[in-house]
């Protein structure tokens, strides 16, 4: 008995972790100073839609290629009360050019319509323009960005008005054809006017149902045809033979087999890893892949997912937040298709049990080399505490620094006063809203006003790169060789910056700048300077260099 | 209040050992006692009767041991009434038993059998009013229970039985750390199932997310009851969800070595060996947890996971399609669970419209 106590012993290391006194991550609540003045409009009624609960998000793009970055928040609705719904209005943030903002919904052309759930941005026509898709609990939409500061809603024309309940969205050249398809993540089917009794009628308790109370959905593809037009083709890519209750999506190529790949995180039922197998088909593969369920067995209520080569080796791995008392879900990428269930090993499983977590996104916050893990999390039950004693509706974001050894530390309660915040998040979004190398955060909250929280951590040289969706950069510096893919859509209904961001600690220089590119053509550059951001054009090298705001 | 009576039954067991023909008298007495304490409608009689036994136990044992032996120290033994503690429902005085009930915990025999002739001849009505509070809360009514519980508790605060039903009605209640208060007041009263009361607690912290109180109370229970394979398991539970693998995996292997057909047990450890990546041991411990449980089908699927680390991919691919069978087949039974659940609270919301 004591030999087999002593293997699990040596296989599990015990590391020392001073985490919280060594931290130098440090968040800045700053909503106030920043202009953004967003309050989520949730409808929460007595019938308890399940939608008022679930939303909504956001997400940062450059919409006026100005090359700072601005910012969309997608805003609820009422399914109870019209009057309430008329009070839902998405906002457009331009950034001034100093990491604060400014509201230009009026004149960008974006309208509210039906109830909000999150968005996602790529150029779809390849004007040079970023466009914004929009989705809802009832049909979505596309916005064709103008190029002067407004857009036009081409839902129609492009055919990519799905009409059930989605949740998140991802652009993506998924047939390397040039030009971006539209993942669309759905949720569940749910009654508008009616929605089952959860709860305990005698008691008077009721609360949101689980999703397994309502029908899955498939999700849908998008097709781009190349002239602004799409073409539904999830039924021939296979993607739509699967029901799931889809909430969150990233795309990443997780075998190496330069055909990117899709990943959605399911509530309550298995996910879904969509291995592309080219021309637009696709085979499930999560369970065997290891990121279905968790390794006892069960299904978790995956919500948020993001991807990111936390261990260095290379390799994408990937998040996912789920409900309180499951753990949030670290898959570790160790090739061959196959990924290990590293939850309770990194230090992710115990510290995020009390939490349902949200938005998601892996990001180097002290430019340290190494990718940290910051996670909104919020209950789903507004009444939390008679669900369940001791837990609250409001909870606390979780920041984890990455200690290395393939372990991580939380240390959100020593992050600055940007992570002692406790509200009902949903959406979290990493960008640097300040062009001053670091990556700071925008958190939407359900009900709640949303947070700027900048990034005022100690910080070593970093690097942006800005490249086109769906390459994949790697950038060498230190003796160590990071690895980022550009990509539209994240997080929990939201999207991060698009240029992709390395820490590069106390290096001097990136001695090497390796971009592959969707058409799989490899560009290597050579000794990059840091603490700037440089955008790079396939074939011709870096076109632009800026330096960062110091 | 049957039920409660049978119940003592079964927890009331006679530890073997020398003098237990004396012993067997006292503690046949004290069963006897609890249960007429708490039947329905007082019976002085059967009350006198048991006491007088016990009385009757305690005086055969004081008469072989005058001489002294090696037996006096303790007295009948404290192992001996509180041999069971792993008793599936805790005995429990009456508040006016409760006297009684502490000297018998203390050892103090003697003065224990004076004080309960004392508290059966003492006319209350605690025993009718826990009675119409049981029925409540069995009816349903668990909010009319709490309310005769609580009047019962506040005129009476020794009643143990009343704090133990009150922890019932407010499970019911989902009042989850109210619940666990009333069973933390009735553990000092206790004078057997001292184990299930704290059981009762680690499972009642751990629904609130109070881990360390959880950790703590399965931890005094499983000290309680030592081989008790379920308190091994139970606290390894706790221990995996903490991330203490190490700690798990002790208690695991106790628990299996107590009660080696515990599929679940054998699956748990099977589980820590594929998360510390010992692969061929995972194999080994998955595959006896199934071999003890075909139906524990989420064991295959780390079953699946660490035959594919091995290269064994087509056992592999028979244990992930067995897996992912039974997988779908109870996705949809929950989903006709909650349905008809949601169906059922409908009903009674039209019928109890708030």
């Amino acid at each position: 008995m004591k030999r087999l106590v002593a293997a699990i012993a040596l296989a599990m290391p015990v590391f020392v972790v001073t985490g919280a006194a060594q931290t130098t991550v440090r968040f800045t609540d700053i909503t106030r100073e920043s202009g953004v003045s967003f309050h989520h409009v949730n409808g929460a009624s007595p019938d308890k839609h399940l939608v008022e609960t679930m939303g909504s998000g956001g997400l940062f793009f450059d919409y006026d290629n100005d090359g700072w970055i601005d910012l969309f928040l997608v805003d609820g609705g009422s399914l109870a009360d019209a009057r309430v719904a008329s009070q839902a209005k998405h906002r457009l943030y331009r950034n001034r050019g100093n990491g604060t903002f400014e509201d230009v919904t009026a004149k960008s052309g974006i309208r509210h319509r039906d109830y909000g759930m999150g968005a996602c941005a790529g150029d779809y026509d390849n004007d040079g323009w970023i466009d914004l898709y929009v989705t809802n609990f009832g049909p979505n939409a596309l916005y064709r960005n103008r190029g002067d500061g407004s857009f036009t809603d081409v839902t129609a024309f492009a055919h990519v008005g799905e009409p059930r309940w989605s949740a998140s969205c991802a652009f993506a050249d998924l047939d390397k054809d040039g030009d971006l398809d539209l993942f669309v993540v759905n949720y569940v089917d749910a009654d508008r006017q009616k929605t089952p009794y959860c709860g305990n009628a005698k008691l008077a308790q009721r609360f949101y149902c689980h999703p397994l109370n309502y029908p899955s959905l498939p999700n849908t593809l998008y097709r781009n045809d190349g002239r602004g037009v799409f073409t539904d083709v999830s039924a021939a890519s296979g993607i739509g033979a699967h029901r799931g209750n889809g909430l969150g999506v990233v795309v990443t190529d997780y075998d190496g087999d330069r055909w990117p790949d899709v990943f959605v995180a399911n509530d309550s039922v298995a996910n879904f890893l969509f291995r592309n197998t080219g021309k637009l088909r696709f085979v499930e593969t999560a369970l065997g892949a290891g990121v279905a369920v968790a390794t006892d067995g069960k299904a978790r209520a995956g919500m948020g997912v993001d991807a990111g080569d936390y261990d260095g080796d290379g390799r994408e791995d990937v998040v996912v937040t789920n409900l309180d008392f499951e753990t949030h879900s670290l898959f570790r990428n160790v090739g061959d298709g196959l990924f290990e269930y590293t939850t309770r090993t990194s230090g992710l499983g115990f510290a995020t049990l009390p939490f349902v977590g949200f938005g998601v996104a892996f990001l180097d916050a002290d430019n340290d080399m190494q990718l940290d893990i910051a996670i909104a999390n919020g209950h789903i039950m507004d009444n939390a505490p008679v669900y369940r004693s001791g837990t609250t509706y409001a909870q606390r974001n979780l920041f984890f620094r990455n200690a290395g050894s393939k372990r991580f530390v939380e240390i959100g309660r020593n992050a600055g006063d940007g992570f002692a915040l406790e509200k009902v998040s949903r959406g979290l979004v990493a960008g640097d809203i300040d062009n001053d190398g670091d990556l700071d955060l925008v958190v939407t909250n359900n009900g709640q006003s949303a947070d700027v929280l900048r990034n005022d951590s100690v910080r070593g040289n970093s690097l942006l790169v800005r490249a086109a969706i769906g390459a994949r950069v790697r950038v060498t510096a230190g003796g160590q060789t990071q690895v980022r893919d550009v990509r539209a859509g994240s997080s929990y209904l939201g999207q991060n910056d698009l240029r992709v961001h390395f820490g590069l600690g106390h290096a001097a220089m990136a001695d090497r700048v390796e971009v592959t590119w969707p058409s799989e053509r490899v560009e290597v550059l050579s000794t990059v300077a840091v603490n700037q951001i440089v955008t790079i054009h396939e074939g011709r090298g870096i076109v632009s260099r800026v330096p960062f705001v110091r | 209040m049957t039920r409660i009576a049978t119940w003592f039954l079964l927890v009331m067991v006679l530890a073997p050992g020398p003098a237990a023909a004396q012993r067997a008298i006292f503690v046949e007495g004290l069963t006897e006692l609890t249960r007429a304490m708490m039947a329905l409608s007082e019976n002085r009689e059967q009350l006198n009767a048991a006491i007088d036994k016990m009385a009757a136990g305690l005086d055969g044992w004081e008469a072989q041991t005058a001489g002294g032996s090696k037996e006096q120290d303790p007295p009948y033994g404290r192992s001996v009434l509180l041999s069971d503690e792993a008793a599936a429902i805790p005995v429990l005085p009456l508040a006016a038993y409760a006297d009684g009930f502490a000297r018998l915990r203390r050892g103090e025999y003697r003065d224990a059998v004076v004080s309960l002739r004392r508290a059966a001849a003492a006319a209350t009505d605690e025993r009718s009013e826990l009675a119409a509070a049981a029925r409540l809360a069995q009816e349903g009514r668990h909010v009319d229970a709490e309310r005769a519980l609580r009047s019962i508790v506040a005129a009476r605060p020794e009643s143990a039985v009343a704090h133990w039903w009150l922890g019932r009605v407010y499970e019911n209640l989902n009042r989850i750390a109210d619940a666990r208060k009333e069973y933390e007041t009735v553990v000092p009263f206790a004078l057997t199932g001292q184990a299930t009361l704290y059981a009762a607690i680690g499972r009642l912290s751990h629904t609130e997310g109070d881990f360390a109180r959880a950790n703590d109370a399965f931890e005094h229970r499983l000290r309680l009851t030592p081989n008790d394979p379920v308190a091994h398991k139970d606290l390894a539970w706790i221990l995996i969800e903490q991330d203490r693998s190490e700690a798990a995996f002790k208690e695991l292997t106790a628990s299996v070595a107590l009660e080696p057909r515990d599929a679940e047990a054998h699956a748990a450890i099977g589980r820590l060996y594929l998360d510390a990546g010992r692969h061929p041991e995972a194999i080994g411990a998955l595959r006896r947890a199934l071999d003890l449980q075909p139906t524990l089908h989420d064991a295959r699927y780390a079953l699946a996971l660490a035959l594919k680390r091995i290269g064994r991919e087509d056992e592999a691919a028979r244990e992930m399609e067995l897996f992912e069978r039974a997988r779908r087949e109870s996705t949809e039974d929950r989903r006709r669970t909650m349905a008809t659940e949601a169906q059922r609270q409908e009903e009674a919301q039209r019928d109890h419209p708030r």
